[in-house]
């Protein structure tokens, strides 16, 4: 049994019994209090239900609103405390307790017994909700993905303004908080260590990669549509303050947040597409200038380069270090980090810059380079290829880069006909492997099942690891080279560290950041302290002797009573006794059971 | 019933939704004092709203960019529109009290033949 499954039973019988006693509760105020416990478990399903607005309405209308109305109606419908004139006679509950069971039975039959239409899915047979115990793991449109430099992990920033870690396995490892915007941009440092987040308000965070800890937290940025983010590597252990941050925008301006004001660089005439931090601490920015330019932040020199000839608007552009650097510490909990890859690429030595270009004047065509940045050698170019890339990812071993193709419509001949019976552009994934010895051959497409958005973002991780997939308004998905199997983000998987990632998916960061366990302890608590205060309170009127005796005489006086039917009234229509003095109308009601009766109490 | 995911199954929200709906229903049958009527006809509504939600939430097309919050908008519809009514209710009660004296529901009987 998962916790959340505890939850709920717990509150569904907290919540069924406070119904029971608002029914059955002979005390009209009484019943009200259990009614209001009984509100307080509805809200706590709602929560429960993932429908939290809904929870807050609940609490506000019903609790604040409905309940002190009935509260109301009861003190201005009775003369006296203790009224008991509530209950029904047996004759009335019984039958009314029948047609309930019947009722009950009714729905629990229809629930069990459906079977679903043919081809779908019964729903009483629903065990999850769409979208695994969270529904909104990866369930909103990724902004940014990035892959961690030691392969381990993956992380998103998502449209509900989460940022999320994934292990490689696909499965959600920590939900990270960055309140107010959702950040567009996220990246780890060059050595996994820290994920940093950026947004459009000019807003950076980071956190540690394995206790999930904030270390960062700046603003003050010029705000503007960001479209990349770098972190260094902490200097010194657990100590934000020396870190560097910057955050690239739209608008071509990187803020660097080297203490807590930031400063800006003018860096690149149209949007900063890709930024890294060298270990030096150098900032490398690729812009749709075409250029890429490094910034030795300490003395505030800056080398460019030019990433693609004249005329070639830039497509997508990654970065990667080269060599990358030494992982951290392996995670505990965490899968074992890749093997470190032999020296790759070419013999390349300095950080990488993966371009794809798309080529002025032939819609459709593009080229794909892989530079070396320090000494400008080409490591990889392709020329002529079909299509529109929309993103491109260099895996942080540098020996794969994967670009995400749209088919250019009508740019391919062959394909004619299969346009024509299938309107829907098929995207796809090439993969070109930057070994030396394969260098030149054809790169391993990988087709996509689905649409994908102009917006879709990949990340490459290193050979024989997994590719990490965004689409536009879809959850992520992991590409298993082994296997050639895409698998939806979250979805239960056989490995060790899905197994590990498991539980604090499920049990704690999952249930502790959606604030379902502070709500769910608070409501339950204020329904007991509700209960309690009845049970008090009624254990107090029982031990007053007047009251005991005079129920004692009702108890007597009932039971011989005949089921006489509604119309001869056999319960006392007017209240017992209440105190001397207090404002009692002046015309009471008289029912003809009372005079019958001892009203005194 | 249990599942591999440790999600809450739909079904147990319905079961949940089916008993609150007929205490509810055996309030209304068994009570006689006009509040509690409305107290009882309160729970059977929120037992109609969980089932809202709950089927909302479980549904595929819930997407958050495909589907409107169908769910959620009826059951705040039905929250109003059960706010509304107890306070009319509470209105006609205390009317009818001032009228017969009573707030019991047989007492109301002057259209009886």
């Amino acid at each position: 049994m998962s916790p959340l499954q505890l939850i709920f039973l717990i509150v569904s019988t907290v919540g069924l019994l406070t119904a029971l006693g608002t029914v059955l509760a002979r005390n009209l105020v009484h019943a009200a209090l259990f009614l209001v416990a009984f509100f307080f478990t509805i809200a706590c399903q709602f929560v429960l239900l993932e429908a939290e607005f809904l929870a807050a309405m609940q609490v506000l209308i019903y609790i604040g609103a409905v309940s002190i109305l009935l509260l109301f109606g009861i003190m201005l419908t009775r003369n006296v405390q203790g009224d008991e004139t509530t209950g029904g006679h047996w004759a009335w509950k019984l039958p009314a307790g029948l047609v309930a069971l019947g009722v009950l039975g009714v729905l629990l039959f229809g629930i069990n017994a459906e079977r679903g239409r043919p081809g779908q899915e019964s729903w009483a047979r629903i065990g999850s909700r769409p979208g695994g115990v969270n529904p909104r793991i990866g369930g909103p449109a990724s902004h940014a993905l990035a892959y961690s430099a030691s392969g381990q992990f993956v992380a998103s920033a998502d449209a509900d303004g989460r940022v999320r870690l994934w292990t490689i396995a696909g499965n959600q490892r920590a939900v990270l908080h960055p309140e107010g915007l959702a950040p567009s941009a996220v990246a780890f440092s060059p050595d996994s260590s820290l994920v940093v987040s950026a947004d459009d308000r000019g807003r950076v965070r980071a956190w540690q990669t394995l206790s999930n800890r904030t270390i960062l937290d700046r603003s003050g940025g010029r705000p503007g549509s960001i479209t990349s983010v770098a972190v260094s590597p902490p200097q010194f252990e657990d100590d934000g303050a020396n870190l560097l941050v910057a955050a690239g925008g739209r608008d071509g301006i990187v803020r660097v947040w080297v203490g807590p004001e930031p400063v800006e660089l003018d860096a690149h005439d149209g949007a900063v597409l890709a930024m890294t931090f060298t270990p030096e601490g150098h900032l490398i920015t690729a812009g749709a200038d075409r250029r890429v330019v490094t910034w030795n932040l300490s003395t505030g020199e800056s080398t460019s380069i030019a990433s693609s000839g004249e005329g070639q608007p830039i497509g997508a552009v990654a970065l990667s270090l080269v060599p990358p650097p030494e992982p951290i510490a392996s995670d505990p909990q965490g899968p074992p980090p890749p093997p470190p890859p032999p020296p790759a690429a070419g013999g390349a030595v300095g950080p990488l810059v993966a371009v794809a270009s798309l080529v002025s004047g032939s819609p459709g065509r593009w080229d794909l380079r892989v530079l070396n940045i320090p000494d400008r050698a080409e490591v990889v170019a392709v020329e002529g290829l079909r299509g529109v890339p929309i993103a491109v990812s260099l895996a942080s071993d540098a020996r794969r880069v994967a670009a995400l193709v749209l088919p250019a419509p009508g740019s391919d001949s062959a394909d004619a006909e299969a346009e024509a019976d299938d309107a829907e552009i098929r995207p796809v994934i090439q993969v070109w492997s930057l070994d030396p010895e394969s260098n030149g051959a054809d790169p391993v497409e990988i087709a996509l099942t689905g649409p994908v958005g102009p917006f879709a973002q990949i990340a490459a991780g290193p050979q024989g690891i997994r590719l990490a997939l965004a689409p536009e308004g879809r959850p992520i998905t992991f590409y298993d080279d082994r296997d050639g199997a895409w698998a939806a983000s979250a979805s239960p998987t056989t490995t060790t560290a899905a197994v590990i990632a498991d539980m604090p998916r499920a049990v704690g960061l999952e249930l502790m950041t959606r604030s379902v366990v502070p709500f769910e302890v608070a409501g339950l608590m204020l329904t007991a302290a509700l209960v309690g205060a009845i049970v008090l309170a009624r254990q107090e009127r029982r031990d007053a002797p007047k009251l005991s005796e005079a129920l004692a005489d009702r108890l007597a006086s009932g039971r011989p009573l005949p089921p006489s039917g509604l119309a001869g009234d056999p319960e006392p229509a007017a209240a017992p006794a209440g105190p001397p003095g207090g404002s009692r109308p002046p015309a009471r009601p008289e029912s003809p059971g009372a005079a019958t009766r001892s009203p005194q109490s | 019933m249990m599942t591999n995911s440790g999600d809450i199954p739909l079904s147990w929200f319905l079961f949940f939704a089916a008993a609150a709906f007929a205490i509810g229903l055996f309030g209304v049958l068994s009570r006689r004092n006009a509040i509690a009527l409305l107290m009882a006809i309160e729970i059977m509504l929120n037992a109609a709203n969980i089932n809202l939600v709950a089927f909302w939430r479980f549904n595929d097309a819930a997407s958050p960019e495909g589907a409107p919050i169908s769910g959620v908008m009826l059951a705040i519809f039905v929250i109003t529109i059960a706010a509304a009514e107890v306070a009319v209710g509470i209105a006609l009660i205390l009317l009818c009290y001032r009228r017969w004296l009573a707030a019991d529901v047989d007492r109301y009987n002057s259209m009886s033949g």
